[in-house]
């Protein structure tokens, strides 16, 4: 262990080991990249969206109600029933996402405390503060984790403080053990797996004792400013958690359309790519194929659960209040411990409340052998799960908070098989809780955590009505049965004011950020949610594979079959439509013709973006 | 972030804006026009023949010439004259505008209560429309009745059974 006692010891000890040379790496070449800017917050833009979002609302109300009351059409009850119940799920999702954004409410910034007394109430000592920095791994590459272990030497922090950065290696590797005594860090190991990262961490924090404890993955990069912006948050003793954002600094740029055309077909090509720039602005092919960018989940999503203190904790990048975690681990332990006491107790004894000293003591005793204190969930998302528990806990109600800056770097799923493992436990780790721990309906939270929770997994759930969506045209084309009873001007005059506010309202309340290509990928991405919620809806337990943190090589065209599926078989409808048509055959009005034939198009172009992201390759592999 | 990028940012939203619009305005033309060619005159206002709130939803009643574009299949298997009310998307909107009607047609003093009154469904362009027909009892009736209702201002005419 090095680095303890102080900033000016901890900036030697990063100097000293600083000069060995990187390994070689493919994100060698992002390394001068810097994160950007939290969005700016401005209260004109807030008040446009909320009043675009209510009136969305408002117009998606009138929709429905117009769509269920006079718009179904009865000859064909089987097509129009599940796609009106789709669209009412969809518009749920609108209405609690609608919730998430409504607006932003920061965490006040205050300075770092100076002693462990600032952030610890009337109890705290007038001591140093204590943080521990724990780097989780499992497989990833040794050379990857030293960046890692060098890079939270380098934090500094402007009082006396003693951090100790810790390997933790669930694959208890030499060569492991051997760079973290190279770097002068401590290594921590088990001999054994058992509850994977949550069982790691736990294991860890029953070595180390600090006050605070920074989670960093493998190839989590934390910034020497990281402790000197988020300590201050813990000024307010309740504040048990503080997120930071997590940025993917090896994100593909892609290249300017004007380019690529310039490169393909020469000077025309440039010329042409440069008036549709002029046009639509900047255009980059080829950009964040995975749609990885994260900036929509935390600048947008988890920032504005600050007003409702429902940010959650997603790991990598967060720094927890160890007097927190520990607390609420109590707790859950005591009630495990007591609960399955009394279920030990002869049914007569509970009936007749008969209470024996003795006996009981000897039950909670044997009960609390069988127990085990789990500070973090057992469990594949045990972040978000842990959050919960923490927000559940009234006695000392706890506090979340998602500090908007960039405090950390970390590395991006590089191929589809990777990004799919990552999304899949995502899906399934959420799933999971809300059917077998549900807390919507549990005793704890307040009515507004309620809401951003249910956002989560109502978000999980949409696969099934994305599916109906992605169906519904090629249902039209191919049997030319309109599941509304006609495109005319009714249908728009609803129809059109709805999803037109939508789109105005989203792009407010997302100012600032590009949102369409994590739209697409929501939708292509159903196959991964109906796996997931297929594997949780059979009790099978979702796997803790982790997450490559290098690129996977071989085809991965296996893994997007559904997608490749549904744009060959509307393609398909396109062309027997077609035929149809030009045969004289079929019962197709033009308007609905037209909007299905958009709708499907739109649906293509959807999956067609998770297909080329199957087909990806960085360009030192072209 | 300047406000052009933030813009540029937004953009995807603004393109399917407009998509959607053109898409509508598109649509509803081509609809408008078959409707006219359906109906054999122009629609007098863009939205309220294609309306389908109560009452407004009826596409108007054709006037006679417009009688072979639209074969009518014998509502009960018996011949004889109907009086076409109006044409309506949903059979809904069907009976709220015969209610409608009936009141209306009450209130003048126009007996309508033992009228048979029936609900058929067409296609017309691709798509079911339910035409509001009643069929009054007697030698040249359906006539009269639509002259009284013309007088009131409804919007009518007789078209034959086949059987």
């Amino acid at each position: 262990m090095c680095c303890a006692l102080g900033a000016g010891l901890s900036s030697g000890c990063a100097e000293r080991v600083l000069d060995k040379p990187l390994g070689s790496f493919y994100f060698e070449q992002f390394e001068e990249r810097s994160p950007p800017p939290p969005l700016e917050y401005s209260r004109p833009v807030e008040l446009v969206w909320q009043l675009l979002a209510i009136a969305t609302l408002v117009a998606g109300a009138i929709y429905l109600h117009w769509r269920w009351t006079a718009s179904l059409n009865f000859d064909a009850l089987w097509f129009a029933i599940p796609l009106v119940i789709a669209e009412t799920c969809a518009f749920v999702g609108l209405v609690l996402f609608t919730a998430n954004l409504w607006k932003t409410r920061d965490y006040p910034r205050r300075d770092p405390p100076a002693s462990f007394a600032e952030c610890a109430g009337e109890e705290g000592a007038d001591r140093p503060i204590k943080v521990d920095v724990f780097i989780a791994t499992y497989s990833e590459e040794e050379e990857l984790v030293r960046l890692s272990i060098r890079d939270a030497k380098a934090i500094r922090y402007p009082h006396p403080i003693e951090i100790a950065v810790h390997v933790l290696d669930d694959g208890r590797r030499p060569a492991m053990a051997q760079v973290a005594a190279e770097e002068g860090v401590n290594y921590i190991t088990r001999d054994n797996n058992v509850g994977f990262k949550a069982g790691n961490l736990r294991n860890a924090m029953e070595q180390t004792s600090g006050d605070f404890i920074v989670i960093c993955d493998a190839d989590t990069r934390p910034f020497p400013t990281m402790l000197m912006h988020t300590l201050g948050y813990f000024r307010d003793p309740d504040v048990a958690i503080v997120q930071t954002p997590q940025w993917f600094y090896d994100i593909p740029e892609g290249e300017r359309l004007q380019d690529l055309w310039g490169r393909k077909a020469g000077g025309l090509g440039r010329a042409a790519g440069r008036v549709i720039e002029t046009v639509f602005g900047e255009i980059r092919v080829g950009e964040d194929p995975f749609a990885n960018d994260p900036a929509m989940f935390y600048d947008i999503i988890q920032r504005r659960r600050n007003a409702w203190n429902a940010a959650f904790c997603c790991g990598a990048g967060s720094i927890h209040r160890r007097e927190a975690v520990m607390f609420v681990a109590l707790r859950e332990f005591s009630q495990l411990v007591s609960t399955t006491a009394d279920e030990a107790r002869p049914r007569m004894d509970r009936l007749l409340r008969r209470r024996d000293a003795e006996k009981d003591a000897l039950a909670r005793w044997q009960a609390a052998q069988e127990q085990e204190l789990t500070p973090y969930k057992f469990h594949v998302s045990e972040d978000i799960y842990s959050t919960i528990v923490l927000h559940q806990d009234k006695s000392r109600n706890w506090k979340t908070v998602l500090h908007p800056q960039v405090e950390s770097k970390m590395l991006s799923p590089q191929d589809l098989l990777s990004w799919t493992i990552q999304r899949f436990k995502y899906a399934g780790g959420s799933l999971d809780i809300f059917f077998n721990d549900n807390p919507i309906l549990k005793p704890g939270l307040s009515m507004m955590q309620r809401v951003m929770y249910l956002a989560t997994f109502w978000s999980y759930f949409a696969a099934l009505w994305n599916l109906v969506f992605l169906l519904a045209p090629v249902m039209y084309l191919v049997s030319g049965i309109p599941p509304v009873n006609a495109y005319t001007g009714d249908f728009f005059a609803r129809a059109l004011p709805f999803l037109v506010l939508n789109e105005l309202a989203f792009m407010v309340g997302t100012w600032g950020l590009s949102g369409y290509k994590g739209k697409v990928t929501y939708l292509a991405s159903f196959p991964l949610s109906l796996r997931a919620l297929w594997a949780v809806v059979r009790k099978k337990k979702i796997s803790f594979p982790v997450t490559p943190k290098q690129r996977q090589s071989g085809s991965q065209l296996h893994l997007v079959w559904p997608q490749v599926t549904v744009m060959l078989v509307t393609l398909a409808a396109f062309l027997y439509a077609a035929i149809r048509t030009t045969m004289g055959e079929g019962n197709y009005s033009v308007g609905g013709l037209i909007v299905n034939g958009l709708w499907g198009l739109n649906n293509i172009l959807a999956m067609s973006i998770m297909v080329r992201a199957a087909f990806w390759k960085p360009e030192e592999e072209r | 972030m300047k406000f052009h990028e933030k813009l540029r940012r937004g953009r995807s939203h603004l393109l399917i804006v407009v998509l959607m619009i053109v898409t509508a305005i598109i649509v509803v033309s081509i609809e408008d026009e078959n409707l006219t060619r359906e109906t054999g005159k122009a629609t007098p206002d863009h939205q309220a023949p294609l309306r389908a709130g109560a009452g407004e939803g009826a596409i108007p009643a054709q006037g006679r010439e417009a009688r072979s574009a639209l074969p009518l299949s014998a509502p009960s298997g018996s011949d004889g004259d109907v009086v076409q009310l109006g044409a309506y998307l949903t059979r809904n909107q069907a009976q709220v505008g015969w209610e409608e009607i009936a009141k209306k047609a009450r209130s003048a003093g126009i007996g309508v209560e033992s009228i048979e009154v029936l609900i058929v469904q067409a296609h017309w362009d691709g798509r079911a429309v339910h035409r509001l027909l009643v069929r009054p009892e007697g030698e040249s009736a359906a006539a009269d009745l639509c002259s009284e209702l013309k007088a009131l201002d409804l919007e009518c005419f007789t078209r034959e059974v086949r059987p």
